[in-house]
């Protein structure tokens, strides 16, 4: 039940008027029952594996927080419940990779063995749950949270199911308390998660998977395109995946807001990040939190010298290259972008020197842009592995981009009519404005603050906007980018 | 806010939405989704089709009617919808009539021995998509806005709500017109799925043995008659065949074929061509003719289209010309004595200049000067970075004008990769 389908509306629609016409104690056990049937529509099988860890986790916290006095029994629950759950991540999704890199190393050495792995189907959101399970334990562990009591609470704080599939990755001290209170309706609180879930449904049906087309095309079949073609995929592309996640995102927000609930917000316009480091602040928040919180700091920061500090990033960034797929295209993905946070640390004495010899102010307009320009070309650069479906594939586009062979180039021949293409790049400029604007004053707020009729008037044009333009249903809608992690 | 002034808010809002959907929604539909043929039928200015083709998606995939025009002067058009059925054939047929009267009508009978009504409703998404506006009872047009409610076309199924009965804006022309004009077919006349695949196909004679028997239902032949009667009245030739369907034959049966043409006995005015299914050695195709397991591609279309000329100069009494037909007919690849390997191109008009290029990561490697010669040979098979195409242009062109040179010439991708990373070479090698 992808949420660019009818049946997600209907669902919603139906989960809605029953959560709020229900008396508020039996309104946790009915999300949970609601969470775990649109969980099943994907495999009932993988109910299995969400119970198990659901469970798993729910009785180690309680187990931890008897064993306060003890604390190596303690460490030992921990061990023994991240290892189960972590296994389970590990064998899901990684055992084939690693048993193809060992593979790769037994015939490089010529030992004569072929290794078999049976071809599991990865359970649908495990990286993320997984995730929010582990910062749960790691939480009650080191006392930072109270485990939770309230097994069917605990249950929805791990299945709720506008974010089980892809998040956001929600701590303990954000959705778990709130599932602790009454939510009550406001009415004011139900029309920005309106607007939000709209925008959301504008972003993923009609920008993202309309920039998915070129892009599907040229890298579908790279060996008939040229340089500029390449660029211009690599460039949709970064457009694609943004407005795909954070579009989910928003659907997510938007849907949870409904209910009451605030989700963690997991963009904060990505791409006028002036910096890498800016730009790890803004996209993806709650991994990039995540990964702080439970490995960055957990293995000394920036607080064991400079040296270790670098190891620490590339650890991280090489972990969460890991994460998003069991391959080496995200392997190199991410170690890019553990190279830009060094390269970004150790040249910047040098350039700021350099930019107070030629007298240029870090504040100002000319600077920012050029900066917020540089950065979206290297994230850009690294999208380019992140999407690639191999390495050959990633450095063909690479050699094409900087041969800057832009002779030849076909507009027509990137899988669009002509209107389609005019809107498509229309809507690059309106993006970037709906951006910056949003940045500046918060569109929502925005929105909220004004009267009525243009209220409304706002809601028609973006729900007519998302039924002509939107690309939906089980046939035509991509599905959500980051649903494969 | 109270909770009365909610939910009159939320109530406003929806009849406001309701009220702009039903006044804009003749907006909605996309243009280049409307049938040319519809509306030549429609145009009492257009001159009325020589021969129109009627069926489903397996007559709208292996038949292009421009060819059929330029090589025998026939005006020919295609009315076939997916998953066409037999009411389906009927009302388009009642809706021609009224307008037009075709001298000849082929009917490719996969569409008459197709799913009633019922099955398609439930099950066949494209059925829903494309025929629509053809069905007639209230009850049923229920059900199949329920059918697309349920496969998640949303809008479609709204609009359809709303959908005055006599509208043929849905019709769809092509699903890729832009390969192919490429090709120098014209997109207009209805022939769709003209991707360059070499899917696998298969053994569709075999298949065919295998098939397990189905009879025609009383749905079908009553429709069937219907057609029958309707042509017999305006006394058109009715020329039934059965295309070549690839996997999909085991879904439609043959001696459903029989009893049908046991009702075509007391009308003299139709004729049968045959089961293509029997004869693909005859009409050459193979294979790598195939776009998926049921529909032929472009290269199936060819050959599948000469044969279907072939058939109408013997009852026609016509003769078919090729030469002044600028379009791909076909291609070969042939593995030579000492290793290398001859592509061969070759064009409908002999009068045409053929020029080689391939390229590798986007950059051209060479390309050929424009000439006669019909082939390349090289000493391997294109790598996989590397694509092989052909660019041929009427022998009359201006070659001193790049300009016309670029609006005359048809580009044809001779071969790149399989979707097995190796290439696959045609049987003839």
């Amino acid at each position: 039940m992808m949420f660019t389908t009818f049946s997600f509306i209907l669902f919603t629609a139906a989960v809605l008027l029953l959560y709020w016409l229900l008396p508020g104690k039996y309104r946790t056990p009915f999300l949970l029952l609601a969470s775990y049937y649109f969980y099943s529509c994907y495999d009932i099988k993988y109910l299995f594996f969400l119970l198990f860890s659901t469970l798993s986790t729910y009785g180690a916290g309680l187990l931890m927080e008897r064993l306060q006095d003890k604390p190596r029994s303690k460490k030992s629950v921990l061990i023994l419940t991240l290892l189960a759950n972590l296994s389970l991540l590990l064998v899901f999704k990684y055992l084939t990779f690693f048993g193809s890199v060992v593979q790769q190393v037994l015939d490089l050495i010529r030992v004569p063995v072929t290794l078999t792995f049976p071809q599991l189907l990865l359970p649908v959101g495990i990286s993320f749950y997984t995730f929010q399970i582990i910062g749960y334990l790691a939480d009650v562990y080191n006392g930072k949270t109270a485990a939770s009591h309230d097994l069917s609470q605990y249950a929805l704080y791990v299945a709720y199911f506008p974010k089980i599939m892809q998040g956001p990755i929600e701590n303990s001290a954000n959705f778990l308390v709130q599932l602790k209170e009454k939510r009550c309706f406001s009415y004011e609180k139900f029309v920005d998660s309106f607007t939000l879930l709209l925008i959301g449904y504008f972003k993923k049906t009609v920008l993202a998977d309309r920039f998915a087309v070129p892009v599907d095309t040229i890298y579908g079949n790279l060996a008939s395109y040229d340089g500029f073609s390449y660029l211009l995929a690599a460039f949709f592309y970064s457009l694609q995946i943004y407005c795909d996640f954070s579009g989910y995102t928003d659907i997510a927000r938007g849907v949870a807001g409904l209910m009451g609930y605030d989700l963690l917000e997991n963009f904060s316009h990505p791409y006028l990040a002036g910096s890498i480091r800016d730009f790890w602040r803004r996209w993806h928040a709650s991994l990039t939190k995540w990964f702080t919180t439970y490995i960055y700091i957990p293995l000394g920061g920036n607080r064991k010298g400079i040296f270790r500090w670098a190891l620490n990033i590339m650890i991280v960034f090489l972990v969460s290259g890991l994460w998003h797929g069991a391959a080496f295209t995200f392997v190199i993905w991410g170690l890019i972008h553990g190279l830009y946070q060094l390269i970004g640390k150790f040249t910047r004495a040098y350039k700021d020197k350099l930019l107070a010899a030629l007298h240029i102010s870090k504040s100002g307009y000319p600077y920012r842009i050029c900066s917020v320009v540089c950065t979206f070309c290297l994230v850009m650069f690294a999208w380019i592995f992140f999407r690639a479906p191999s390495l050959t594939d990633a450095f063909t586009l690479i050699r094409g981009i900087f041969s800057f062979r832009f002779a030849g180039f076909d507009l027509m021949n990137l899988g669009m009519c002509k209107e389609e293409l005019i809107f498509s790049f229309c809507m690059v400029p309106f993006l970037f404005v709906m951006e910056l604007f949003d940045e500046k004053k918060n569109l929502i707020v925005t929105l909220s603050r004004q009267r009525l009729p243009v209220r409304w008037l706002v809601y028609y044009i973006l729900i007519f906007t998302i039924i002509m333009f939107g690309i939906y249903g089980d046939l035509s809608a991509a599905s959500f980018l980051y649903f494969q992690f | 806010m109270s909770k009365k002034q909610i939910a009159l808010r939320i109530g406003s809002f929806i009849l406001i939405f309701s009220i702009l959907f039903l006044s804009l929604e003749r907006y909605f539909w996309n243009g280049a989704a409307t049938s040319d043929t519809w509306a030549d039928i429609q145009d009492p200015e257009a001159d009325p089709p020589d021969i129109l083709f009627m069926g489903n998606s397996h007559l709208f995939t292996a038949i292009i009617p421009d060819l059929i025009q330029q090589s025998t002067g026939l005006k020919a058009e295609i009315l076939g919808s997916s998953a066409q059925n037999a009411e389906i054939t009927k009302r388009n047929l009642e809706i021609v009539l009224a307008h037009k009267t075709p001298k000849y009508i082929v009917i490719e009978v996969n569409a008459v021995l197709s799913a009633n009504m019922e099955d398609l409703l439930a099950q066949n998404r494209g059925f829903l998509l494309n025929n629509f506006d053809g069905i007639q009872k209230y009850p049923q047009r229920f059900s199949a806005i329920k059918g697309l409610f349920a496969t998640d076309y949303i809008p479609e199924a709204l609009f359809q709500l709303f959908r005055p009965s006599e509208t043929w804006e849905r019709w769809k022309k092509s699903k890729n017109s832009s390969s192919l004009t490429k090709l120098g077919y014209l997109p207009k006349t209805g022939f769709s799925n003209v991707g360059y695949k070499d899917s696998h196909g298969a053994d569709t004679a075999q298949l065919y043995a295998n098939a397990k028997p189905k009879g025609l239902t009383d749905y079908n032949i009553q429709a069937f008659q219907e057609i029958l009667d309707l042509t017999a009245s305006k006394n058109i030739p009715v020329y039934l065949y059965k295309n070549m369907i690839g996997q999909d034959v085991q879904s439609y049966q043959v001696d459903g074929i029989q009893q049908l043409l046991q009702y075509t006995e007391e009308y003299d005015n139709v004729h049968w061509l045959g089961d293509w299914n029997l004869v693909t050695d005859e009409i050459g195709i193979n294979a790598y003719d195939f776009y998926d397991k049921g529909h032929l591609n472009q290269k199936g279309a060819v050959k599948n289209t000469v044969y279907m000329i072939q058939q109408l100069e013997e009852f026609l009494d016509i003769q078919a010309d090729y030469s002044s037909v600028f379009a791909y007919r076909s291609e070969q690849i042939d593995q030579l004595k000492d290793g290398s390997y001859r592509f061969t191109i070759e064009n409908f008009s002999p009068d045409t200049l053929y020029s080689f290029y391939m390229k590798e990561n986007g950059k051209t490697l060479f390309q050929t000067e424009y000439s006669d010669q019909n082939y390349i040979d090289l000493p391997r098979l294109p790598s996989r970075y590397q694509s092989l195409a052909v660019y041929m242009l009427p022998a009359d062109c201006d070659m001193t004008d790049t300009r016309e040179i670029r609006e005359r010439r048809i580009a044809v991708t001779f071969m790149r990769e399989a979707k097995s990373k190796e290439y696959e070479v045609l049987p003839n090698s």
